[in-house]
């Protein structure tokens, strides 16, 4: 089944406009949705997720019009939300239980079952009787991502995963989002790159509201081909390097500044051609923006 | 640095918002407490006749403020330390470089000046209000009375609230548990120290009340008008130590919490608590790379209902476990405990009764309010509040199953404390009492068909409340506006608006004879309208259930109006309907089929006829001689139907040309005869007041009788909430003609004076002049009026359903049964006065015959307990009464058990040969206990005792009227319990009088009277009337008492007029009394006159010859107090006994010694070695101080 979003915009009362005009088509396999801070990610997995209404604009996923069959929606629907919370005084496994009856899992084998491989594969196995006000911040982002596989979703919503992962559990939740995105819809909000060139086989970069481009991460790679160079600078000459080049991005690294620009030919002036990133194509077409 | 953190923080907290909604709250209202002249309104204190600026009022409304402000000052206090943590900024203040003391000192100091900067502009308020009042009201101000309340109440009060709530916040760090904490400690406060109102406690209550409200009480207690208009509050040793006590245990605490306070970052309990919950080191049965295993997806119907359970379950628990929940549940537990179970001293201990436990459990209605309105909102809230709104928004649940899972687990909780109630009531009853008559029906009903519901709606209201409220606060707040709107406004509003109370049910009275009677009808009728109302509010809330991110009202109406289905439509439309429905029934009955008056328009009517018909008052009236009824009581339908004639006799030297008849159009339906034996014309028809003028067309003659024939109808027609006639029961009907309560179901011949406005205030509004009730002593018409009406000769046919007893005054001299019912015919020939009472009801009777009386009484089948009690009690009275004064006149006494639904009846009521004795006084007291007094007996003595005081004797009405028939049947009654329970038993019994002769002389209204001018006083009439009565026969013997009394009963005795009045009482008591002692009936009756006697110090040595010689001195004052209160002092000249007593309080020595000095020292001799010594030991004279009246004694060694 595939997602479609047509048209969306949306302005909150306070007149921010948070979205405008978004159209997108997902197919099955996950799908990276990348944007800087307060571009609109989150409100767009909102207004998938039903919680937000769009002023403008239709989505369907599959035959279901999300906007008016919001029940039906959510049977085959999981999110995550950026910032979430659990009641401190419960432990992982009643929680999850509680979640899964919640989502329709009758059977108490059924569910012990879920349970415990969820607890597993999140690593939370050890302290699953531990109450939940002692959890960190990765414990519970750990747990909330476990309570989204609950009850065989077939579109995955996930805002920011990633944030408050140390690399080794990154990994893990790479691992197994990838088993899970194989046939269903994943949607992946995030600002870190990595998360999108690992997992996506297609993403969408959002700045201010607005879709930048839609296109799958190989090819903006192929694009920038050959185009991205790089360089070693002193901090004080960067804004005359800002004005005279295209610059992508630059870095520290080593206490040195590295300086990152997109140019067709060979800039000269001691740049050197490098190998252009996901990062380089994300940075390159949001500051095009 | 202590002064810099004080600075800032008194500077912080003046510009805060909080700080100003205080002090213009407790200022506006000292404001308004100070300026209300109004009686119906009450604003903290009712001032009555007194001083609004008197310096007992500021210390009270001051004192009283800093209770209910208290969680004001927890705010300020509280904050000043919390507010640290909660925008977790301590970890910046914990690093500066500063001491403890300074930080806590600072912060401590400054929450408490701001609290006092408030107080005193709360009492600025009550200055700047005393200017809008008119200067009766407001005497001159004076700086002392507020420098006192300042400084030993005020100061002392938030120091020991705020150490105490600074410490909490200061210690956990969080203001949630500090105002848990606070709303436990009022509550306790409540319960412990307001709720004892036993007299022994007093001391206890003074020193353990931290806000100094239980000294105040103590101190004033027995404080007349000009006491309280004058006095200064004493500076005595018990506001000084209470306030020493209070503020070191503040003193303490503070240091505790000194010593306790760390700059930590986190509190080492809480790392603990989370750390809790144990790791397993069970390993795991997944491998990383296992793949999900596959489950079952159900949707079925059964599957939504188990979620919802789940839900609920879930839910109920985090509430039954929240801190919270467990103290309000304990505390009210606690409240019905100590209530069902404390029991004064004064008052007889009841049998556990299971209506006497529900009762009690409707008394945490506050408790449970609350438990709703808090729980409603953090249940609304929870997924909130813990941010996990979005991933519970996102599962497929339809709103019912949200929505309803939140409102059954409140309920679930109501209902859980509602158990426990029931439980606590059956082990109250059957561990601690023994008690085993445990109706669970009646809890049943009470508990679920009355209280669980009441709860529940309001439930329905709050979560309504909640989920319309974009912040729980804001709908904390809006759910408290509307619990106090609808306790207020109503106060304000004179119409009827029981269907606007949303959840209110009508008052009712449940009866142990009665049941819930014809309440149980109204009861369902409005149970049922406000289902039908919830019904709506669920379905709104249903449909407006906040499942997203979306809050705003607006938005959620509109998208509901695009979602709401057919079911929903359905479903409100077929509820409004409903509930139209049931409203449109429900004020049908009251309104249509019933008239409806209000309070308003009931005063107004009785001051039309006050206005219209005073002027007949005058205008003589024959007198009924003959009554003759035929009654028809259908108890189950609530019908009567009366039949019968009056023979009326012109009893003066003049024509009779007008008979004024008051007759009752409220609650007769139909007249259909109303026929004078002589051609008649109505002159004056007026309906509405029940006031008729017949003109009778040929004079009635003096010495002539005329015959009055009627009949006439009484319909009970639906239900009517305004009218409910509860004298009309289902099992226990009440008819009477007794004068004092408004004789509405016979008629009534001449001017009714009962029917006019007695409050003062009310007569000012409706513009009536002062009211006199009684004519003074000498007035002629009153002389020749008697107080409770005419003898008559009394016949009376009565039937009643096949399963109840009729029983009216005289002799039964038939009865049978026809047509299945039962009929009783009373006759009666020799007269008996016309206060005539009917009773129908299912019966028990017990009969005893006790010389030539025959004694019945008629009580109900589960209140057999005290009967033989009752029997005692009469045949005491009868004996010393027939002894004494004359033989009894009839041959029956009949003693008849009423419904408490009977307004008019709380006690007993004497009519000729009966009385009847309410269901909750006498019949269910516990006589087996032996901490409580028997008030059984006496009651039933004094009851009998009124067949000669009050229908033999039959007083005039003027003032002093019930000296005659209260005070002689309390003497009666007395000396009975003397011969009965002894000495000792009547002398505690006395002094209890005596205190409560003395609390109650300081809220009397107008002014008091001495006691042969008294006008009806319960505590003239009764409390110091019988103290008098004893004091005479303690001076001239009670032989000489009864002579006396005898020789009343002889000229007087079923006499016409003139008629005794309290003046003929004196004389008689003054013809027995020697010359010496004659000022003692002076002071006695004709007079106000207390004591203070006072032993100061007494010391004896032992003699050669192995007796001893006492030393005593005392000291004795003697005041004479006029209306207002005023005491002049006067000589005291008096005989009073001096008493030394040995071990075991063996009376070595009792004799009267003529005292004519203030202070006099004695020395007596005694055989036995002495311990006590005092004067006026046994509290013959009335003395505002009893503790001093003796001293132990010392030893001298010569």
């Amino acid at each position: 089944m595939d997602l479609e979003i047509r048209n969306l915009s949306k302005t909150f009362a306070n007149g921010v406009v948070a979205l405008k005009n978004v159209s997108l088509d997902i197919q099955t396999g996950m799908f990276g949705l990348l944007g800087p801070n307060g571009a609109g990610k989150t409100t767009l997995m909102r207004i998938v997720a039903t919680l937000l209404e769009a002023d403008k604009g239709n989505i369907h996923f599959g035959d279901i019009n999300v906007r008016k069959e919001k029940i039906r929606l959510k049977k085959v629907m999981s999110y995550l939300p950026q910032e979430f919370g659990f009641y401190p005084k419960t432990n992982a496994v009643s929680l999850l239980d509680h979640f899964a009856r919640l989502k329709g899992i009758q059977d108490r084998k059924d569910r012990k079952q879920i349970v415990e491989f969820l607890l597993t594969r999140v690593n939370l196995w050890d302290t699953r009787k531990q109450k939940l006000g002692s959890y960190s911040g990765g414990m519970k982002q750990r747990l909330g991502i476990a309570q989204v596989l609950i009850g065989n979703p077939e579109l995955i919503i996930v805002d920011e995963p990633t944030a408050g992962l140390d690399p080794a559990e990154r990994n893990r939740f790479h691992n197994l989002l990838s088993e899970i995105g194989e046939d269903i819809v994943v949607i992946l909000s995030t600002h870190i790159v990595e998360d999108v060139s690992v997992l996506c086989s297609n993403m969408a970069i959002i700045d201010k509201g607005e879709i930048l481009l839609t296109e799958k991460p190989l090819n903006i790679l192929s694009a920038l081909k050959e185009k991205i160079w790089e360089r070693e600078i002193k901090k004080t000459e960067l804004s005359g390097y800002e004005a005279k080049y295209k610059v992508v991005s630059t870095k520290l690294f080593a206490g040195k500044t590295i300086v990152r620009i997109h140019s067709k030919e060979n800039p000269g002036n001691e740049f050197s051609i490098s190998q252009p990133t996901l990062e380089d194509g994300y940075f390159y077409h949001l500051s095009r923006n | 640095m202590f002064w810099t953190i004080y600075k800032h923080e008194l500077s912080e907290s003046i510009r805060s918002i909080s700080f100003y909604v205080f002090a213009i709250v407790l200022f506006g209202l000292a404001f308004l407490n100070a300026s209300n002249t109004s009686p119906g309104m009450i604003v903290i204190i009712q001032h009555g006749q007194s001083l609004h600026n008197a310096p007992l009022f500021i210390a009270q409304f001051m004192a009283i403020m800093s209770v209910f402000t208290l969680l004001f000052t927890v705010r300020i206090v509280g904050r000043s330390v919390t507010k640290d943590f909660q925008a977790s900024i301590h970890d910046l203040y914990f690093t500066l470089p500063m001491s403890k003391t300074a930080y806590l000192g600072g912060r401590f100091f400054a929450g408490v000046s701001v609290n006092i900067i408030i107080y005193i502009g709360a009492l600025s308020g009550i200055i700047i209000g005393c200017l809008f009042i008119d200067e009766k009201y407001c005497g001159p101000h004076q700086l002392s009375a507020y420098l006192f309340t300042l400084f030993i109440i005020l100061i002392p009060n938030i120091i020991i609230v705020g150490s105490i709530f600074f410490s909490l916040a200061t210690l956990t760090r969080k203001m949630v548990s500090t105002y848990i904490i606070s709303v436990a400690f009022l509550m306790i406060y409540f319960i412990i120290v307001v709720g004892i109102s036993d007299k022994s406690y007093e001391t206890f209550k003074v020193i353990a009340d931290p806000f100094g409200i239980g000294f105040l009480e103590v101190v004033s207690k027995y404080w007349t008008i000009a006491d309280i208009n004058h006095n200064l509050i004493p500076l005595n040793k018990l506001i000084i130590f209470n306030r020493g006590i209070w503020l070191s245990v503040s003193l303490i605490i503070l240091f505790f919490t000194w010593r306790k306070f760390k700059f930590v970052s986190e509190l080492k309990s809480k790392e603990k608590r989370l750390l809790k919950g144990k790791k397993t080191s069970e390993s795991a049965i997944y491998e990383m790379n296992d793949s999900i295993p596959p489950c079952a997806i159900s949707d079925s119907y059964i599957a939504q209902l188990q979620k919802c359970y789940n839900l609920i379950i879930i839910e109920f628990k985090r509430i039954v476990f929240h801190p919270a929940f467990i103290l309000i549940t304990i505390l009210a537990m606690l409240q019905i405990s100590i209530n069902f179970n404390g029991h004064n001293v004064t008052e007889s201990l009841k049998y556990p009764l299971t209506s006497t436990y529900l009762d009690q459990v409707r008394s945490i209605d506050l408790f449970l309010i609350s438990l709703t309105l808090i729980f409603c909102g953090i249940v609304v809230w929870r997924e909130r509040d813990y941010k996990s709104n979005e991933l519970y928004d996102i599962i497929a649940l339809p709103n019912w199953i949200t929505y309803s899972s939140k409102l059954i687990s409140v309920v679930a909780i109501q209902l859980y404390v509602l158990i426990l109630c029931f439980l606590l009531g059956v082990f109250t009853q059957v561990v601690i009492y023994g008690y085993t008559r445990i109706e669970v029906v009646l809890y049943l009903k009470s508990l679920i068909g009355i209280q669980l519901l009441k709860y529940f709606y309001l439930a329905v209201l709050f979560i309504f409340v909640q989920n319309l409220a974009n912040n729980k606060y804001i709908g904390y707040l809006v759910c408290v506006i509307i619990i106090l709107t609808g306790v207020i406004l109503p106060q304000y509003i004179d119409s009827d608006i029981s269907l606007f109370q949303f959840g209110t049910l009508p008052d009712y009275i449940y009866s142990n004879l009665n049941g819930f009677g014809h309440f149980a009808v109204i009861l369902t009728w409005y149970n049922l309208y406000w289902l039908f109302l919830a019904g709506i509010i669920i379905s709104i809330s249903n449909i407006l259930w906040r499942r997203s991110n979306e809050m705003g009202l607006k938005f959620r109406i509109k998208n509901a109006l695009n979602n709401i289905n057919r079911k929903d439509r359905m479903s409100l439309t077929v509820l409004t309907i409903l509930c139209l429905l049931t409203g449109c029934y429900i004020y049908y009955n009251n309104h249509v089929l019933n008239k409806f008056i209000t309070k308003n328009e009931q005063k107004l009517m009785l001051a039309t006829y006050e206005k219209k018909y005073k002027q007949y008052q005058s205008y003589t009236q024959p007198i009924v001689t003959n009554v003759n009824l035929k009654v028809d009581i259908y108890p189950e339908e609530r019908d009567v139907f009366i039949e019968g004639f009056y023979i009326l006799k012109n009893n003066t030297h003049h024509n009779i040309n007008d008979v004024y008849v008051g007759l009752s159009d409220r609650k007769i339906t139909r007249i259909n005869r109303f026929d004078f034996s002589s051609e008649t014309e109505i002159t004056c028809e007026d309906k509405e007041l029940g006031f008729y003028v017949y003109h009778l067309h040929e004079p009635l003659l003096p010495g002539v009788e005329i015959r009055l024939d009627f009949s006439f109808e009484i319909f009970t027609h639906g239900f009517s909430i305004n009218n409910p006639m509860n004298e009309l029961a289902n099992n226990g009907t009440v008819i009477t003609n007794f004068p004092l309560l408004s004789p509405e179901y016979l008629p009534q011949i001449g001017y009714n004076q009962y029917l006019e406005l007695s409050n003062q205030y009310d007569r000012e509004q409706y513009d009536l002049p002062e009211r006199d009730q009684y004519f003074s002593l000498n007035d002629s018409i009153g002389i020749y009026t008697p107080l409770l009406r005419d003898l008559v000769v009394y016949e009376a046919v009565i039937s009643t359903d096949r399963l109840q007893t009729a029983v009216t005054n005289g002799d039964l001299i038939e009865s049978w049964s026809e047509n299945d019912r039962n009929y009783f015919h009373f006759k009666n020939d020799f007269p008996i006065n016309n206060t005539l009472i009917i009773h129908s009801g299912e019966f028990q009777v017990a009969k005893e015959t006790h010389k030539d009386l025959n004694i019945e009484v008629y009580y109900n089948k589960n209140h057999a307990y005290n009967i033989q009690r009752i029997m005692d009690g009469i045949k005491s009275a009868y004996d010393y009464c027939s002894l004494n004064y004359s033989p009894y006149a009839y041959k029956n006494l009949r003693v008849v058990e009423v419904p408490n639904c009977w307004a008019f009846l709380r006690g007993a009521l004497s009519t000729p040969t009966n009385f009847s004795w309410c269901e909750d006084e006498g019949f269910i007291d516990d006589l087996q206990n032996e901490s409580s007094p028997d008030f059984v007996f006496p009651i039933a003595a004094h009851e009998m005792a009124h067949q000669w005081w009050g229908y033999t004797v039959r007083p005039a009405t003027v003032q002093g009227a019930e000296f005659i028939v209260e005070t002689m049947a309390m003497w009666v009654q007395v000396m009975c319990m003397k011969q009965e329970q002894g000495l000792e038993k009547t002398r505690e019994y006395l002094k209890y009088e005596m205190s409560d002769y003395l609390r109650s002389r300081s809220s009397e209204t107008y002014e008091e009277q001495p006691l042969i001018k008294s006008e009806g006083q319960g505590y003239l009439i009764y409390r110091k009337g019988v103290l008098a009565m004893f004091a005479l026969q303690d001076y001239i013997g009670e032989k000489a008492v009864n002579a006396a009394l005898k020789s009343i009963v002889r000229e007087f005795g079923f006499k016409d007029a003139p008629y005794p009045t309290s003046l003929d009482l004196l004389e008689a008591f003054r013809s027995v009394t020697p010359d010496s002692l004659q000022y003692v009936i002076t002071d006695l009756f004709e007079n106000i006159t207390l004591y203070e006697n006072e032993a100061e110090a007494a010391t004896y040595t032992k003699l050669a010859n192995g007796k001893y010689i006492v030393t005593l001195t005392i000291s004795s004052q003697k005041f004479i107090i006029d209306g207002t209160g005023f005491s002049n002092e006067i000589q005291v000249n008096d005989n009073i006994n001096i008493a030394i007593f040995g071990e075991n309080n063996e009376e070595l020595y009792l004799k009267k010694h003529k005292i004519n000095e203030t202070r006099t020292t004695f020395d007596i001799i005694v055989d036995k070695k002495p311990k006590k010594a005092g004067i006026d030991p046994y509290f013959i004279l009335i003395d505002r101080n009893l503790e001093n009246n003796t001293v132990y004694l010392k030893t001298e060694f010569p």
